[in-house]
Parts: structure tokens; C-alpha cells; sequence
């Protein structure tokens, strides 16, 4: 069975070994995401005119 | 056994600045990587120079009251920071070395990236932009910042005006202010005395994403680190206000489309959830690197407590009261947060791939016209539309592909490792 003064040393020496490791630094990689726009292009979509016979093409 | 530990010479040490009293440095490796240790671990690596055995050096430290045995001490070396490749003495296994020198790479967040613009352009295109971020110039941009906005949302904002945009336009002007806020992160780097890295593209779980790569910013001051992060957001508003005010010259609508999606862009960019400009601000304000694993540490500390009745305690780094109220708050609402993301990000796979056939047949359909009738303009132009329709939902359906790779190598993985550990 380990003493009080045992347990007491152990528990230096692990806060003695937790201040000494080493804590990795992320990267730092600043990040902006492009939005979709593919909302932009349904809404051009609803504007399609259709003539001749089939022929479509996207309001531009 | 070793007596001597050698520390390469290109290994550099700067202080880090974490808002505390407590002095911390960060050590940058060979490999460029770097590592937040304590005053003390500097101490101890800097008598590492292969003439000072570590008997010396722990009778230094039991002279600073600091009490640690010989083989405590190597023990530390060779598992904590052999495992670094920072002792030259260390490189290789032998019978004498019972500790493999394991150099990792940090994971990068990204599934696929690319480098778009070299380091060396980046140095330069920032020097020149940096004045941006003196007071004289901060000033009067953000009192534009707030006219334009003003202006725009207030005088230009009938839907039927914004609808006569041309898409491909808006996209290139946004692809423009995603540029232009990575030049922001670099050349507030560079204003605070940094050699910011490269520029590149990449996929960020499904969706792309530009980078610019600004690690040197760990060994700012925690002050300066928060510019940097906020460096992007404020150059991407400055594209905001061009926009604006091109806009109110040639009264087009795409510039006012494009100011749109650039607010958009930034309320995302804000949020801390993910690895954006919003989460590295507030791992700054809290100086807690490493945030998102702290919380999700924390999260499965209690998670175990109340599902095994555990009395282990979970020990985080020492914070003030009101950075320990900030941290639970984000761990809760990050995570709680997380779980809105992925339905979203299920609605937008969704709507992307259901969306995808119409509007393909209705650019295909528009290409023929132009071909049929010579406009080479509008035939170019839907060419290059075409293009963007297929790579948004192409990067998507290759995040997706290897996401499953991923998955399907992780669950092998477990399973021959469950095998192997029945069999022994």
C-alpha cells in the first residue's frame, strides 16, 4: 500500500511530466468555402424562353 | 544506453503568447511542424547538445527544486520528443534504441488540395497590400464598408433587377473576392512581420474552398493572431465595396448579385464550427489550440460519466472563468450545431444531383442554339457555365467517393486488428 508521501510524489512527478509534453500546433490553413451558385442558375433556368419549334436557350 | 541527446541545429524556438502569465514557447521542427512546450521542456532541450549528459542536467533541475530521476528524464526524451526527429543522434532504430523515431505529418483538413499560388507570390502581392491594414487606411475602409452596404441592400434590392444577372459573371467576381480575401490573412501576415505561405484550392469535406496557408501566425501575439484571422473577412468587404461602387457606375446587376453572395460567404466564413476564420478567432480570443479536439474530449469525457458512472476527472488546460463559461458554450452549441450542418449538407447533395439533369439539358439546349445561329459569345459562355455546373456536384461526388474509401480502410483496419488481437 503506498504511503501518503509516495502517492504525493507520484502525483508531482505526473504534473511534472504533463508540463514537459509537447502539444502539436495545428496548421493553420485560413479557409474560404465558394458558394454553389447553382441556385443562381435555377433561377436563370426559370426564365428560359423556348422558340422555333424546341429550341431553348437561358435568359442571358 | 544513451547518454547524449544531440538537438539539430535547425530546430527554432519562439515564444507563444497564450494571454497568460505562464511562459510558453513553440519549438518548429526540421519538418516545419510546431509544438507548444513549456519554459521548462525549453530549458531541458536546450541543454541537449551532446556534450551535456543527462545526469548534468538533472542535477540542474534538482538545484531549481524540480525533481526527476535519469531514467525519468530519458524516458521523457526518447517517447515525448524522440518521436519529433529533432535529436540527430536519434535517426535510426538499433538494439541501443528501443524507441522508434516516428515522424508524423499533421493531418491537413482537407480531402484533396492543390497549391494555386506560390509562396513567392504571396510574399510579394502582400507587401504591397499590407498598407491596408494601417490605421489611416482601416479608418475610412470600414466606414465605406458600412455606405456601401447601406447603399446596396437599401437602393439595389428588387428581385426583379437582381434576377437579370448573368450567372457565369457572379461567379467569377466571387471567385475574385475569395482571392482577395486569402491575400487579406497573407498580407496581414506579412504586416505583422510574417512570411506568409502559399494560396491553394482544395476540397473541405464536400464543399471547394480556398486556403491560405498562415501557420508562421502561432508565434505572433495573441492580438496580432486575431487580426490575421479577421484579415480576410475585412479585404473580402474592400471587394465588397468595389463591387458596390462599380455597381452604382455601370448600374449591372451582377455586382450587386455578387456583393450578395460575398456577405453570405462571410457569415459562413464566421462560423466556428468548422475550421473557417471563425473558429481560429475564437481559438485565439481563448488561446486554446487545438479547440476542436478539446471539446470533443470533453464531450465524450462526460458522455462516458454518465453512461458508465466514471469518477475520472477530464483535465483541461488552466483558462480564467469566463474563457471556461466560453469554451462549454461552444462545446455544446459546436457539436449541437454540427448535427444542423450534416442535414444541410444531405439537403445540398440532394438538391444538387436532382437539379443537375434539368439544367444540363437546358445549357446543352442553349449551346446548340449558339452553335446553330454562330454567337460564339453566348456559345463560350455557356461552355464555361457548363463547366462550373459539372464541378460543383463533381467535387461533391469525389468528397463522397473518398469519404467512403476512407471508411472502408478504417472499418478493415479495425477488423484485422480485432483478429489479430483474438488470435493473440
Amino acid at each position: 500500500m503506498e504511503t501518503k508521501e509516495q502517492l504525493a510524489k507520484n502525483d508531482t512527478m505526473n504534473e511534472l511530466l504533463n508540463d514537459l509534453q509537447p502539444e502539436e500546433l495545428e496548421p493553420r490553413l485560413e479557409l474560404q468555402i465558394l458558394i454553389d451558385p447553382l441556385a443562381q442558375i435555377s433561377n436563370a433556368t426559370n426564365n428560359v424562353n423556348c422558340r422555333d419549334g424546341g429550341n431553348c436557350n437561358i435568359k442571358d | 544506453m544513451q547518454k547524449y541527446f544531440k538537438l539539430k541545429g535547425s530546430c527554432e524556438f519562439y515564444p507563444y503568447d497564450s494571454g497568460q502569465d505562464k511562459k510558453e514557447f513553440i519549438i518548429r521542427t526540421p519538418d516545419n511542424r510546431q509544438f507548444k512546450i513549456s519554459a521548462l521542456a525549453k530549458d531541458i532541450l536546450l541543454r541537449l547538445d551532446g556534450r551535456t549528459t543527462l545526469e548534468e542536467i538533472v542535477l540542474d533541475l534538482e538545484a531549481r527544486s524540480v525533481f526527476i530521476s535519469v531514467d525519468g528524464l530519458r524516458h521523457l526524451v526518447e517517447t515525448q520528443y524522440g518521436t519529433l526527429g529533432i535529436f540527430e543522434n536519434l535517426n535510426s532504430q538499433s538494439d541501443d534504441q528501443p524507441y522508434r523515431v516516428r515522424i508524423k505529418k499533421s493531418p491537413i483538413p482537407f480531402l484533396l488540395h492543390w497549391d494555386l499560388i506560390p509562396e513567392r507570390y504571396v510574399v510579394w502581392v502582400s507587401k504591397w497590400l499590407r498598407f491596408l491594414f494601417n490605421g489611416p487606411a482601416v479608418t475610412p475602409g470600414l466606414l465605406l464598408i458600412i455606405i456601401t452596404h447601406y447603399l446596396v441592400y437599401a437602393e439595389y434590392s428588387t428581385s426583379q433587377f437582381l434576377s437579370h444577372a448573368s450567372f457565369l459573371w457572379v461567379l467569377l467576381l466571387c471567385l475574385l473576392s475569395v482571392l482577395c480575401h486569402e491575400f487579406g490573412h497573407s498580407s496581414a501576415v506579412s504586416k505583422y512581420g510574417g512570411s506568409p505561405g502559399k494560396i491553394g484550392f482544395g476540397l473541405y469535406i464536400l464543399l471547394p474552398a480556398f486556403y491560405a496557408d498562415v501557420s508562421e501566425i502561432w508565434r505572433f501575439r495573441r492580438k496580432h493572431r486575431m487580426v490575421v484571422d479577421l484579415g480576410g473577412v475585412y479585404f473580402q468587404e474592400l471587394t465588397f465595396v468595389a463591387f458596390a461602387l462599380l455597381g452604382f457606375l455601370t448600374s449591372a446587376p451582377e455586382y450587386f448579385v455578387a456583393c450578395r453572395f460575398i456577405d453570405l460567404m462571410i457569415l459562413l466564413t464566421l462560423n466556428p464550427v468548422f475550421q473557417f476564420d471563425g473558429y481560429w478567432f475564437l481559438v485565439d480570443y481563448l488561446a486554446l489550440p487545438n479547440l476542436y479536439r478539446l471539446t470533443l474530449s470533453y464531450i465524450r469525457h462526460w458522455v462516458s460519466k454518465i453512461f458508465t458512472h466514471s469518477d475520472k476527472s477530464h483535465i483541461l488546460p488552466p483558462m480564467r472563468r469566463h474563457i471556461y463559461l466560453i469554451f462549454f458554450a461552444y462545446t455544446i452549441l459546436s457539436n449541437l450545431f454540427l448535427g444542423i450542418i450534416i442535414w444541410m449538407s444531405y439537403r445540398y447533395l440532394y438538391a444538387t444531383f436532382t437539379q443537375f439533369p434539368t439544367i444540363l439539358l437546358a445549357i446543352y439546349n442553349s449551346m446548340i442554339f449558339a452553335f446553330k445561329t454562330q454567337d460564339l459569345a453566348l456559345f463560350f459562355n455557356r461552355l464555361v457555365t457548363l463547366f462550373f455546373l459539372i464541378a460543383f456536384p463533381g467535387t461533391a461526388l469525389l468528397g463522397l467517393c473518398r469519404y467512403a474509401v476512407n471508411m472502408v480502410r478504417y472499418c478493415v483496419a479495425k477488423i484485422q486488428a480485432s483478429s489479430l488481437s483474438q488470435n493473440a
